[in-house]
């Protein structure tokens, strides 16, 4: 049986860490808009920094933008590219 | 250091090469400056050296209290330094600001032990100069950016687009040309080929790992290197309003500086560093910059006076306020680049920090970093008078933003000297000591939260929420009841001046006091900014008739945020301010004919034209 976090649980948990938001980043709909749900730029630089030490990716910086982070939806879309990416190569 | 002696205030200098001076703040010890050991503080890049100010400040201060001789200041085109962000060989330029600030402090103090201590970029500028160098007694570093190419990355999402096409990065507020970000990438400094220092204490982020390979190769190259991970980083680079001076850090730091101190022995010998002036020429024009305090009640405050060279009788004063807990520079660095600009247009410029704010004490009795304190009409009344007496100015100005907006406004209401306001972006009309910064902006807040659902009605989302029972009535509930609760006041407000019933807190009363006086307030707002729909609100019919008269003046920015941080933007508002600044008092600043003649004659009342 594998126990290892699913790659929303781990974004969620990132979220809960690092986010700065003022909603349950465990509960908040996939699609809801994390910059409305008070994640600041800061924070948003924090939660990338984040997220590529949990899925040992890089975002490109073509994907360091606010419409890329904007969801756990979008998040979790650019790491699934990045990891099978990553995983090709 | 002598018990029970004070240390003394610090003193601002100006220092480095003619024409391309530095600014700093030398930090003497309470045993009248025979240190035998000094630091060098190495600011962060950006909007992080803006939030960190405060804190650097405190550490500095902490230092000298220590009987540490402390230098901070500005690397070159940054803070009250010369140049600007466009010049080539930024990179080079910053090194070459470290080393200008070490030979400054010992010459100076005639120490010959100097440590460094860098936060973020700070960290790597120190170590890269302390690299080329072999007087470096230790480098304490706090949260370095030890790969320039991750710390861009850092940036470019910070800014939030895609990096420009000639590899320019902007990022919140402050510019980084494509040279720049180009030196950048190729610093590592896990390649560094000699230690920068024998001893290094390296202060680890509280927020996140930053991993061992930086302390790995400074152990490869014989340097003693200790980690610590202190609390307090994430709390010091917060938003300067919010942003909390790290003691457990500044207290680590010292007992390490003190550890080091003993370790090393003393050669000092005592010089003197030269007065706080500088000039410089900007557009062809020989301008004078002085670093000055005035009194003011039972403390002082610290400005930037910036005059063209050899200035008597100048046609423009102008008073430039904090905005927020910005220290002087302003937002994004706007004040010194207009304050440089207008000075050679002729006119003098004071960059104002109100006491507690920036590089000014608070007083005896007050807090610092308190943006709307009950004293700061006083600390701009200060400055007004200080420009008065010293200059005789034909006109007297005032420019702020955001709290700087509101004390601006106050000021320019109660005080007949000034000509103009130039209030930007204001976020309350009526400020009540003990209210707070987090929740009790309530009228923008209000504005800004029922804006919001009202947008959101028109999304799928929010109706598939609501049927799911997954929205937050009771804050819904409370924006929506206080947004109505507000219309109500506002429309009685109304009435009772239909009525001429005198009511507290009349924005409209105010407005009109400060017309028909001739003061003329001109409010420039980012559109959808809530101040804008808080004036129109609180001002009543007030502003419709001032406007129409050309007695008061509302410019809106499109697509701008609160403080400007997009350089397109910010070009804009530069133009706009421009225009309502040098605009003859005579003619509208918005360029429109009024559509009555004003009751008196704003050029009456202040006698001076362009």
């Amino acid at each position: 049986m594998n126990d290892a976090p699913s790659p929303e649980a781990l974004v969620r948990s990132v979220l809960l860490e690092h986010g700065r938001l003022t909603r349950d980043a465990l509960t908040l709909d996939a699609d809801a808009d994390l910059y409305q749900a008070g994640m600041n730029s800061h924070a948003s630089v924090n939660v990338m920094l984040a997220l590529e030490a949990a899925f040992a990716v890089e975002f490109p910086d073509h994907m360091l933008t606010r419409s890329v982070f904007r969801s756990i939806q979008s998040i979790g879309d650019a790491v699934s590219l990045l990891s099978t990416t990553s995983s090709v190569q | 250091m002598t018990a029970g002696e004070p240390t003394p205030a610090p003193q601002p200098v100006f220092f480095g090469p003619v024409g391309a001076a530095l600014f700093g703040w030398l930090h003497r010890p309470a045993d009248g400056g025979n240190a035998d050991f000094g630091l060098v503080i190495c600011n962060p890049f950006g909007f992080e050296e803006v939030c960190a100010h405060r804190s650097l400040r405190h550490l500095a201060c902490a230092a000298a209290a220590a009987g540490i001789a402390v230098l901070r200041f500005d690397y070159a085109g940054c803070g009250n330094s010369s140049g600007d962000e466009s010049q080539p060989r930024m990179l080079k330029r910053w090194i070459d600001s470290v080393h200008e600030a070490i030979d400054t402090l010992e010459h100076a103090t005639g120490l010959s032990r100097v440590c460094l201590l860098g936060l973020r970029l700070g960290a790597t500028l120190a170590a890269l100069a302390a690299e080329q160098r072999s007087d470096i007694a230790g480098l304490v570093a706090i949260a370095p950016v030890v790969s320039g190419r991750a710390w861009l990355r850092e940036l470019r999402l910070l800014s939030g687009v895609p990096g420009a096409a000639d590899g320019s990065l902007e990022s919140a507020g402050f510019m980084l040309s494509g040279e720049t970000c180009n030196a950048l990438d190729g610093v590592d400094l896990r390649r560094l080929e000699r230690a920068p220092a024998q001893r290094v204490l390296i202060v680890e982020r509280d927020d996140l790992p930053i991993g061992d390979a930086w302390p790995t190769a400074l152990i490869r190259l014989d340097a003693d290197v200790r980690c610590e991970r202190w609390p307090g980083y994430a709390a010091m680079v917060a938003d300067p309003q919010r942003a909390q001076v790290p003691h457990a850090i500044v207290d680590g730091v010292l007992r390490c500086l003190a550890h080091w101190r003993e370790a090393a022995p003393p050669h000092a010998r005592e010089t003197l560093v030269g007065a706080a002036s500088t000039l410089s020429v900007v557009d062809g024009t020989r301008v004078r910059e002085a670093a000055l305090w005035l009194d003011a009640g039972d403390t002082r405050l610290f400005g930037v006076l910036t005059a063209p060279q050899g200035c008597h009788g100048p046609r423009h004063a102008v008073v430039m306020l904090n905005a927020g807990s910005v220290h002087h520079i302003g937002p994004n660095r706007l004040w010194v680049r207009l304050a440089r600009q207008w000075a050679a247009r002729g006119a003098v410029v004071l960059r104002l920090d109100i006491a507690g704010i920036g590089d000014s004490p608070p007083p005896r009795a007050g807090a610092d970093n308190v943006v709307y304190p009950t004293h700061a009409t006083r600390d701009v009344a200060a400055a007004l008078a200080f420009l008065q007496r010293e200059f005789e100015p034909g006109e007297l100005h005032l420019l702020g933003l955001c709290s700087g907006a509101y004390h601006a406004l106050k000021a320019a209401v109660g005080n007949p000297a000034v000509t103009s306001a130039l209030v930007i972006n204001p976020l309350t009309f009526f400020w009540k000591e003990g209210m707070t910064l987090n929740v009790d902006l309530q009228d923008a807040d209000t504005l800004q939260m029922t804006a919001r659902y009202r947008r959101s009605l028109w999304r799928g989302e929010t109706w598939r929420r609501l049927l799911h029972c997954r929205l937050d009535f009771k804050t819904i509930g409370r924006a929506v009841a206080r947004r109505a609760w507000d219309a109500l006041r506002y429309r009685g407000r109304d009435l009772a001046r239909l009525l001429h019933i005198a009511t507290r807190d009349d924005l409209a009363a105010e407005l009109n006091a400060a017309a028909e006086r001739g003061t003329r307030i001109a409010f420039v707002f980012a559109s959808g900014d809530p101040g804008h729909k808080l004036l129109e609100l609180q001002g009543g019919r007030a502003v419709k008739r001032l406007t129409d008269q050309c007695r008061l003046s509302i410019d809106l920015i499109d697509g701008a945020d609160h403080t400007f941080t997009r350089a397109e933007t910010r070009e804009r508002l530069v133009a706009v301010i421009e225009r309502l600044l040098f605009t003859p008092a005579s003619q509208p600043a918005n360029g429109r004919a009024p559509a009555q003649p004003p009751l008196r004659s704003a050029s009456g009342v202040r006698g001076a034209q362009l």
